[in-house]
C-alpha cells in the first residue's frame, strides 16, 4: 500500500487512537497488505472505532447514560412521527373518534409526548450548552461537529423532502407514507413508481441521518469535560452542574418514554379489536399495512424504552460522575 | 446419511473451518515469542489458516494492550513488537482449555452419530 494511501486509512480513526498506534499502523500499511479487502477492513474498524471508543471503557458512567438515553429519545422521535402520520389522515383517525379506548390510548402517548419533550429539553439544555462552551473554549472542533449532527441531520433532510416536494409538482410524493399500491391516486399525482422511488430514497436518508445524529450526541457528550455553570436570573447568581442538574430531567424523559410505549401497545390492542379493517389497510409508509407500522413503531420505542430504563438508574448513582 | 455437497455446503458456511477470534489468535502467536504485526499475521496464517486483516489485528492488539494482557516493545524501524503479559498468559490458558473442553465433547458427539 502506498504512504498516501496509508495515512488516508490511519487518519480515519479518532485521535486518541491515532496518538497511540497512528504512526505503526501507517508502517504496517504502507509495507504490507493492500487491495480492496484491506482498505474496507481498516475503513470498517476505523467506523468501529469512532462507535466503541478504546477510551469508552475508562468514561464515566454519568454521561455516558445521558448520551444512551438522548439517543433512545431521537429514535423514539422517528418511531412516534411513523406512527402520527400512518393515523393521520386515515380512517383510523375517524374511528379514533368513535371509539373512547382508542383516543384515551392516543391521549396517554400525546401526555407522554410532551412530557418527554420537556424532560429531554430541560435535560439537553445544560448539557448542549455545557458541550458548546467547552468546545468554543478548548477549540475543539470535533466536539463541535458532532453537537451539529442532529440541527445539520434535521436541516438536511427537511431540504431534500421540500426539493423532491418542489420538483414532483408540490405533491408530498417523498414522504414514505404516499406510497399508496391499492390507491387511485388523483391524475395530477406523481406515478407510483416515482412515489417508490422518492419514498425509498427519504426512508434511507432518514435512517442514515438519524444514525448520524445518534452517534454524533452520543460521542459529543462523551468527549466533552462539564464544568460548572454560572450564570444571572433575576438578578441572583445560579451555578449549576450540568450533569447533576440533568438527572431528574433525565428520569422524567425515561419515564415518559415508557409512558409512550405502553401507550402505542394499548393502542395497538385497542385498533385491533375495534377497528380491525382500518388497522389492517395499507396506511402505513412504503405500501404497508397500519398493522405493520405499527409494529414497527412499538419495537422501536420497546427497544428504545429498554435502554433509557436500564440506563436510568445509574443517573441516580452519585458514584457515576 | 449426509451428501459430500451438503458437507461441503457447510464447510463452506463456517468458512472451510477457519477460526476467527482475533484476540485469542493474537495471545497464541505472541505465546511463541514476541513478534510485529506482519509476523503475527502470518504465524497465524500458518497457525489455524485465517489471515487477519490490518482493521482487525490492530483492533484486537489495542483491545489487549487496554486490557494489559500484551506490552508494546520499543520499536525497531517504525515496527513495534508486542509480547504477552502473565496476566495474557493465565487469560490465553484459560480461554485454550475452555476451547479444548468444548472441542473435545463436541468430537465425542460427533463420533457417536
Amino acid at each position: 500500500m502506498n504512504r498516501r494511501a496509508a495515512r488516508l486509512l490511519t487518519s480515519l480513526y479518532p485521535r486518541p487512537w491515532r496518538v497511540r498506534y497512528g504512526a505503526e499502523f501507517e508502517a504496517f500499511l504502507v509495507a504490507g497488505p493492500r487491495g480492496l479487502r484491506a482498505f474496507t477492513n481498516v475503513a470498517l474498524f476505523a467506523f468501529c472505532e469512532h462507535l466503541f471508543p478504546l477510551g469508552g471503557l475508562k468514561m464515566n458512567r454519568l454521561p455516558r447514560s445521558f448520551g444512551a438515553i438522548l439517543c433512545a429519545y431521537l429514535v423514539v422521535i422517528a418511531a412516534g412521527i411513523n406512527f402520527y402520520l400512518t393515523i393521520d389522515d386515515s380512517s383510523l383517525a375517524a374511528a379514533m373518534r368513535a371509539n373512547p379506548g382508542l383516543s384515551t390510548a392516543w391521549n396517554v402517548v400525546a401526555l407522554g409526548s410532551v412530557a418527554a419533550l420537556l424532560g429531554a429539553i430541560a435535560m439537553l439544555a445544560p448539557l448542549a450548552f455545557g458541550a458548546l462552551r467547552f468546545a468554543l473554549r478548548e477549540k475543539r472542533r470535533d466536539v463541535l461537529l458532532r453537537l451539529l449532527a442532529p440541527p445539520l441531520a434535521a436541516g438536511m433532510l427537511a431540504a431534500w423532502v421540500i426539493g423532491a416536494f418542489l420538483f414532483l409538482g408540490k405533491h408530498w410524493a417523498p414522504l414514505p407514507w404516499a406510497v399508496l399500491g391499492d390507491f387511485a391516486a388523483p391524475a395530477d399525482w406523481p406515478s407510483l413508481q416515482a412515489r417508490w422511488l422518492f419514498g425509498g430514497l427519504t426512508s434511507a436518508l432518514a435512517a442514515a441521518l438519524l444514525a448520524v445524529s445518534s452517534i454524533g450526541v452520543y460521542q459529543a457528550i462523551q468527549r466533552t469535560r462539564f464544568d460548572q455553570l454560572r450564570f444571572t436570573l433575576l438578578h441572583r447568581p445560579f451555578t449549576i452542574h450540568p450533569l447533576r442538574f440533568a438527572r431528574i430531567p433525565g428520569m422524567i424523559l425515561t419515564a415518559a418514554m415508557a409512558v409512550m410505549t405502553l401507550g402505542v401497545f394499548a393502542w395497538g390492542l385497542a385498533a385491533n379489536l375495534n377497528a380491525t379493517s382500518a388497522f389492517h389497510a395499507y396506511s402505513g409508509p412504503m405500501h404497508s399495512t397500519a398493522f405493520a407500522s405499527w409494529m414497527g413503531s412499538i419495537c422501536v420505542f420497546a427497544a428504545a424504552s429498554v435502554i433509557a430504563l436500564r440506563t436510568a438508574p445509574s443517573l441516580l448513582t452519585p458514584a457515576g460522575e | 446419511m449426509r451428501s459430500t455437497r451438503d458437507v461441503v455446503e457447510v464447510e463452506n458456511t463456517l468458512g472451510n473451518g477457519h477460526y476467527s477470534d482475533p484476540p485469542l489468535l493474537v495471545l497464541a502467536s505472541l505465546a511463541s515469542g514476541s513478534k510485529h504485526g506482519h509476523a503475527m499475521i502470518e504465524d497465524i496464517a500458518g497457525m489455524c489458516g485465517t489471515r487477519l486483516g490490518p482493521g482487525t489485528l490492530y483492533g484486537a492488539i489495542a483491545r489487549l494492550e487496554h486490557q494489559g494482557l500484551i506490552e508494546p516493545l520499543t520499536p525497531e524501524d517504525r515496527r513495534r513488537p508486542y509480547r504477552i503479559t502473565e496476566a495474557g498468559l493465565r487469560t490465553l490458558g484459560a480461554k485454550l482449555t475452555t476451547l479444548h473442553q468444548f472441542a473435545n465433547a463436541g468430537l465425542k458427539r460427533l463420533e457417536a452419530l
